[in-house]
C-alpha cells in the first residue's frame, strides 16, 4: 500500500530524512525570513519505492540571505525524487543554493530531476545557484534545470492593456510564477494556505524599485 | 528489457584501440635533467632560447609562485603526477624550419604517420608542429604573410616582435591563475603566436599539431592569439602520444584577445595517449560586438582539466564555448567552460556533452557569471550526459552567480544511456543491434561534430563510429 506523508514548513534546518519504502513525501518549504549559515536537507533513499516531492517557494527582501543545500541520495533501486525551488529577489536579497542529485552504483531505475527558477526583481539581488549530477548508474533518468530572469515584459504590458495598472500586473505575474508549482503537490486547503503567506509577505514588500 | 550482451560488448570494445601510440626514437638536442624543477633549470632553458631579462624575470617569478600555491582539490585525482620525475625541457633540434624537407627525418616521419604534411598541402592555410618543446615546423601560405598575418611559434615571436609580445603576454591569464598557469609561465616553450591584422580574415584554418614523443616528458607550450578590429581566424590544435607506463604531463596556457568586431574560433581535438594528465588553462577577452568561439573535443588523457574561458569585456560581444567529452576505461575528463559577463547586451552559449563508459568518468564544471552593472544578458547552457554501461560515471557542477536583475539565464542538464525503445524502434526498422546503437552515440555527438570542419569531422566520426566488424560472438 503506498502511504503519502505531507510536510509543510517555513524553515530549512541541517537534517537527514529517511524515506520510507513505498512512502511518498510531500515536503513544502514556504522561506521569506533568510538566515546565516548553510543549512543542508538531505533526503536518504534506502528503501525501494519511495517518492519525495519536494518545492520550496522563497521571496527574499532587504538584505535577507538564504544559503541552503539539498542533497538528494539514493542507494537503492526504483526510487524517484523531483526538487522545484523557486525564488523571488527583492532588494538586496540572495540566494546560495545547491541542489544535488546522487545516484550510487546501487540505485537503478531512479528517477529524479531538480529545478531551480529565480525572478531577480532588484539590481542588488544576488543568485548563486549550483545544481549538481552525481551519477553512478547508467540506469537512471535525471536531470536539472535552472532559469533567471526578470519579469517578462511582455506578459508585463498585455496586463496592462487589459486594464490592470502596472503594480497590479507586476504582482500579478510575480504570484503567478511563485505559485504555479502548488497544485501538482497540494489539495486545494493547503494550495489556499501558502497562497495566503505569499500574498502576505509580498504585501510587505516595497514594489516601487521592481 | 536490459541493453543486450552483444551491445555491451560491442560498446566496450570500441574506441579501446589507440593508433597514435607509436613511438618515435629521436635524441634531443639538449634537455633539462629529471629530479625537480629548480631556478637553474628555468634559468637553462631561457638562456638556451637567448630571452631578453624581462622574460627570464617573468619565469623565476612565475616559479616562485608555482612553488608557493597548493596542488588544487577539487577536479580530478591529480597525485600521480611526480613533479621530480618530468623532464621540463626537451629541444629536439636546433630551430623551427618553414619546410618539411629541412626538419630532421624521424621526426618527420612522425608528423607524415599523423598526416599533418598532407593536410597542409589540403585545406590548411598555415601549420604548425610542435615535438616535445618545441615548434620544428611553422609555415604560413604567403598571401597572408604579405597581408600582415604573423605566424609563427611563440618563441620566434618574442625575438621578432618583442614590442607587441610584451604588451599582450600574461595580460589575459596571469602567471598567478593557478598552481598550472605558474608553472607553464616559468618553462614555456613553444606554442602558436598569431597575429591577424585590421579586417583581415583567414578563410581556411591555421592549424598546430602537437606531438609529446619522449617518456616523463612535459610539454608546456604557451599560445598568444591576437586578434585585431575586424578581422577572423579559425585555429585548430591537435594532440597525440605514445603511450608509456609511466606518465607525462602536457599543461598549457592559451591566451586570446579579440578586438572589436573580431571573431576567432579555437577548435581542439585532445587525443592525448592515456597517459597523459592534460591541465590547461584557456582563456579568451571578447572585446565590443567581438565573437568567440571554442570548440573542445576531449577524447584522450588520463585525466584533463580544462574549462575554456570566455570574458565579454563590452557591449556586444558573444562567446560560445561546445564540448564534446569522451571518457573511457582508467580516463576522467573533468571538462566545462567559463562565461563572464562584464559587460551590458552580451550574449552567451555553452553546449557540453559527454560520453562515459568502461568505468569511465566525464565531469562538467561550469561557471556562469554576470557581474554587477551588466545588463541586458542573454544566456544558455545545456548539458547532456551519455552512460554506456552501469560501471561509467558522470557529473554535472554548473556554477552561477548571477548578480543583475536584467538577464535571461538558462541552464538545463540531462543524464541518460542508449534507450531501449530507441534501440527497439532502430532495430524495428532494419538495422541490427550494433547499428542501432552506433546511430544513437553519433546522432548524440553530431550537434558538436558538425561545427568542426569537414576533415576533423570524418575522422572524429570514425573514433566514435561503432565498427561491428568482429565484434559479435
Amino acid at each position: 500500500m503506498e502511504n503519502t506523508k505531507l510536510i509543510i514548513t517555513d524553515k530549512i534546518s541541517t537534517q537527514t530524512i529517511q524515506v520510507k519504502k513505498d512512502q511518498t513525501l510531500n515536503y513544502v518549504v514556504f522561506l521569506d525570513k533568510g538566515w546565516e549559515e548553510t543549512q543542508r536537507l538531505t533526503f536518504e533513499f534506502n528503501e525501494e519505492n519511495a517518492t519525495v516531492n519536494f518545492l520550496a517557494i522563497m521571496i527574499g527582501a532587504k538584505k535577507e540571505k538564504f544559503p541552503m543545500e539539498t542533497i538528494s541520495l539514493h542507494k537503492t533501486r526504483n526510487t524517484k525524487a523531483y526538487y522545484t525551488m523557486r525564488s523571488a529577489l527583492f532588494d538586496e536579497s540572495e540566494v546560495d543554493y545547491t541542489g544535488n542529485l546522487k545516484i550510487e552504483k546501487t540505485a537503478g531505475a531512479t528517477d529524479c530531476y531538480l529545478a531551480h527558477h529565480t525572478l531577480m526583481l532588484s539590481k542588488n539581488a544576488k543568485t548563486h545557484t549550483v545544481p549538481c549530477l552525481e551519477i553512478e548508474n547508467d540506469d537512471v533518468k535525471a536531470g536539472h534545470a535552472a532559469t533567471i530572469g526578470n519579469i517578462d515584459e511582455e506578459l508585463s504590458f498585455y496586463l496592462e492593456s487589459r486594464g490592470l495598472d502596472k503594480k497590479s500586473a507586476k504582482i500579478l505575474l510575480i504570484r503567478n510564477f511563485l505559485e504555479s508549482d502548488l497544485k501538482n503537490i497540494l489539495d486545494e486547503k493547503d494550495q489556499k494556505k501558502i497562497i495566503e503567506k505569499i500574498a502576505e509577505s509580498l504585501k510587505l514588500i516595497d514594489l516601487k524599485n521592481v | 528489457m536490459a541493453v543486450p550482451k552483444s551491445t555491451q560488448k560491442l560498446i566496450k570494445n570500441t574506441l579501446d584501440d589507440y593508433k597514435f601510440g607509436f613511438k618515435t626514437k629521436n635524441t634531443a638536442v639538449f634537455k633539462t635533467p629529471q629530479g625537480g624543477l629548480t631556478r637553474e633549470i628555468v634559468e637553462a632553458i631561457s638562456s638556451r632560447k637567448k630571452e631578453p631579462k624581462w622574460m627570464l624575470d617573468y619565469r623565476l617569478k612565475a616559479l616562485e609562485i608555482f612553488e608557493k600555491k597548493a596542488m588544487p582539490k577539487w577536479g580530478g585525482d591529480l597525485s600521480g603526477i611526480n613533479f621530480e620525475k618530468i623532464h621540463y625541457y626537451l629541444q629536439p633540434q636546433d630551430k623551427p624550419k618553414t619546410d618539411w624537407n629541412d626538419v630532421p627525418k624521424d621526426i618527420k616521419d612522425t608528423f607524415e604517420k599523423l598526416g599533418i604534411p598532407e593536410a597542409e598541402r589540403k585545406f590548411l592555410a598555415g601549420t604548425g608542429a610542435q615535438f616535445e618543446s618545441e615548434m620544428v615546423y611553422h609555415s604560413l601560405q604567403k598571401e597572408l604573410t604579405k597581408k600582415g598575418v604573423v605566424f609563427e611559434s611563440t618563441d620566434v615571436a618574442l625575438q621578432k616582435y618583442p614590442e607587441i609580445f610584451k604588451e599582450y603576454f600574461g595580460k589575459v591569464i596571469p602567471a598567478h591563475d593557478n598552481k598550472f598557469s605558474a608553472l607553464n609561465s616559468a618553462v614555456w616553450s613553444g606554442g602558436s603566436f598569431i597575429y591577424v591584422p585590421k579586417g583581415v580574415h583567414i578563410e581556411l584554418p591555421l592549424q598546430a599539431y602537437f606531438r609529446i614523443n619522449a617518456e616523463n616528458m612535459g610539454q608546456f607550450e604557451r599560445t598568444l592569439i591576437i586578434a585585431d578590429e575586424g578581422s577572423s581566424v579559425h585555429y585548430v590544435e591537435g594532440c597525440t602520444a605514445p603511450t608509456y607506463s609511466t606518465d607525462s604531463l602536457h599543461s598549457a596556457v592559451v591566451e586570446i584577445i579579440v578586438k572589436k568586431g573580431a571573431r576567432v574560433q579555437y577548435t581542439t581535438i585532445q587525443n592525448w595517449s592515456t597517459n597523459v594528465y592534460n591541465l590547461v588553462t584557456k582563456r579568451a577577452f571578447a572585446y565590443r560586438d567581438a565573437e568567440m568561439f571554442w570548440l573542445d573535443c576531449n577524447l584522450g588523457s588520463k585525466l584533463t582539466m580544462k574549462y575554456p574561458a570566455i570574458f565579454l569585456m563590452e557591449p556586444g560581444a558573444r562567446g560560445e564555448v561546445q564540448s564534446l567529452a569522451f571518457a573511457n576505461s582508467n580516463q576522467h575528463q573533468d571538462a566545462g567552460a567559463k562565461i563572464v559577463h562584464n559587460a551590458s547586451n552580451t550574449t552567451s552559449k555553452i553546449v557540453a556533452k559527454s560520453i562515459s563508459k568502461g568505468a569511465g568518468r566525464s565531469t562538467y564544471r561550469g561557471l556562469l557569471k554576470v557581474s554587477k552593472g551588466a545588463k541586458n544578458i542573454k544566456s544558455h547552457v545545456s548539458c547532456d550526459a551519455l552512460l554506456l554501461d552501469g560501471a561509467s560515471r558522470s557529473d554535472t557542477y554548473p556554477t552561477m552567480k548571477i548578480e543583475e536583475s536584467e538577464v535571461a539565464i538558462a541552464h538545463e542538464a540531462t543524464v541518460s544511456k542508449i534507450g531501449e525503445e530507441q534501440l527497439f524502434y532502430l532495430m524495428s526498422r532494419g538495422l541490427t543491434e550494433e547499428e542501432a546503437a552506433s546511430s544513437i552515440v553519433n546522432g548524440f555527438a553530431k550537434p558538436i561534430i558538425k561545427q568542426l570542419p569537414m576533415e576533423y569531422a570524418l575522422e572524429l566520426n570514425r573514433l566514435l563510429e561503432l565498427e561491428m566488424t568482429g565484434s559479435v560472438g
